[in-house]
Parts: C-alpha cells; sequence; structure tokens
C-alpha cells in the first residue's frame, strides 16, 4: 500500500474511532443510563450485547479501526528509532501479522459468543 | 540540523521549540503508544467471554474489576483515551486545513492568526476534554 493512502486510511479510522471510542468508554464507565458503567460488565448485559447483530457489527468496525489506527501508529513512532530506521519493512511486516492475528481472535470472540437470551433484543 | 534528524524518539523531547504544540505532540504519542499496549491485553481479556459465564467472570476477578486501586488506573486511561481523541480531532483538521487560515505569504508584518487560529482548536477540544473527565470523574468516584 502506498504511503500516502495508508495514512489517509489512519486519519479516516481515526475519525471513527473518536466516535466508537468516546461512546465504548462512556457506556463502560459512565453510568448515564440503566446497564452502563459497572453493570456493563455484568454477564448478562455482556451477554445481550453479544448476542444481537448491531452490537456484533459495531464491535467489529471497532477492532478494525482500532487495530489500523494503533498498529499504523506504533509503526511510525517504531521507525523514528534510530535502529529500526533502516528496518521499515520488518517492522511494517511484524505489525501487520499482529494485527491480523488480534483481529482473528477478535473476530472469533465476536461471532463465537452464545446466542441472545430468550427475551433480549 | 544534521544532528536534530539523528534525535529519533529523543526528539519528542529535545527537538527544540517548547510550545504548547510540541507539548501535545509528544503527550500524543506517549499516550497513543500506551494505548496500544492497553489494546492488545484488552482484547485478549475481553475475548474470554467467548468461553463462557465462568471464564468471563475469571478474568473480570483477574484484571481487579471493582478493586479501587484499579478504578483509579482505569480513570487514568479515560484521560489518555479522552486526550488522544481531542487532540487526533485537532490534529486531522489541522490536516485538511478546517479551521486554520488561509495560507499567506511569510512576509513581515506577519499576520497574528498563523498561530493562532490552530491554537483555537486546542482551547476548545481540550475545554471539551476536561468537561467530560470532571464528568466522568463523578461517575467513577461518586456515583458508580
Amino acid at each position: 500500500m502506498r504511503e500516502g493512502v495508508a495514512w489517509a486510511l489512519h486519519l479516516f479510522a481515526g475519525v471513527i474511532l473518536f466516535f466508537l471510542l468516546l461512546f465504548h468508554v462512556t457506556q463502560m464507565h459512565v453510568a448515564l443510563f440503566p446497564g452502563w458503567g459497572e453493570a456493563a460488565l455484568e454477564w448478562t448485559n455482556v451477554l445481550a450485547r453479544a448476542g444481537a447483530r448491531g452490537w456484533k457489527i459495531l464491535y467489529l468496525l471497532f477492532l478494525a479501526a482500532a487495530l489500523y489506527h494503533g498498529f499504523f501508529g506504533l509503526r511510525n513512532v517504531l521507525i523514528e528509532i534510530s535502529f529500526l530506521r533502516r528496518r521499515v519493512n520488518e517492522v511494517t511486516i511484524v505489525l501487520s501479522a499482529l494485527g491480523v492475528i488480534l483481529f482473528a481472535y477478535g473476530f472469533y470472540t465476536t461471532l463465537a459468543t452464545p446466542s441472545p437470551m430468550p427475551g433480549l433484543p | 540540523m544534521a544532528r536534530n534528524k539523528r534525535l529519533g524518539i529523543w526528539g519528542w523531547i529535545f527537538g527544540g521549540r517548547h510550545n504548547v504544540e510540541r507539548f501535545l505532540y509528544t503527550l500524543h504519542r506517549i499516550t497513543g503508544v500506551a494505548l496500544v499496549f492497553y489494546l492488545m491485553a484488552h482484547i485478549l481479556v475481553v475475548g474470554s467471554r467467548a468461553f463462557g459465564q465462568e471464564a468471563w467472570e475469571n478474568a473480570m476477578r483477574l484484571v481487579g474489576a471493582g478493586n479501587p486501586v484499579v478504578r483509579v488506573l482505569e480513570y487514568l486511561l479515560v484521560i489518555a483515551v479522552v486526550f488522544h481523541a481531542t487532540n487526533g480531532i485537532r490534529l486531522v483538521l489541522g490536516e485538511l486545513g478546517i479551521g486554520i487560515g488561509r495560507p499567506r505569504r511569510p512576509v513581515y508584518p506577519y499576520p497574528k492568526d498563523s498561530i493562532r487560529k490552530p491554537r483555537k482548536w486546542i482551547l476548545v477540544l481540550e475545554g471539551l476534554a476536561t468537561v467530560y473527565l470532571v464528568v466522568a470523574a463523578y461517575f467513577f468516584f461518586v456515583r458508580h
């Protein structure tokens, strides 16, 4: 991928993350609504989100944007380190492989979760 | 100049021009690296939900969910997230040339808005971040 395209995707993923991440952090830590804050970590609420198609799509988008933005950013930092400056390809390959493995695991987690409980949306 | 090019990541601190943008640049990179490592751990911990209720509850016990010290660490994480997100939006706006004034020739007397216009985004976005963090602190430490 050309560097300019990769950079533009990094910015685009960053804008997506701005909205998704702030929503996620608020839902997980700020108890504005029932089921938010500490209650969001209770198994019934975890299961309810994990079983809903909308949440699955949102989590997969979130996962892809976070991993791409994060690992491209980390790559840009690592290739500033003097002994890695001449190893751009190696750094890119290692981080891409790590990103793909984590995405595969996250993808499995998102799709392998049990079906929603009866009565939940 | 040649020496500055060899600074690498030390240039975050020793690269000169210690203005507010340099301070934000360094913080953006430090929070970014920290968040990538957190993301990797987060994906592995949250993955436990695929293995059922017991695995999920064990994972939550392992990371100390509900522990007051962990709560403080989580709040520090939220500070890093909110700062990185708002400062990142400022960088995207700057990259796209939004709200930073029209380009002009650098001829004396220099236009006053060349530095001030981009800085309004710092005030607006970090102001919003501060309001969010104060509200979040209430929910973290008072009404959780």
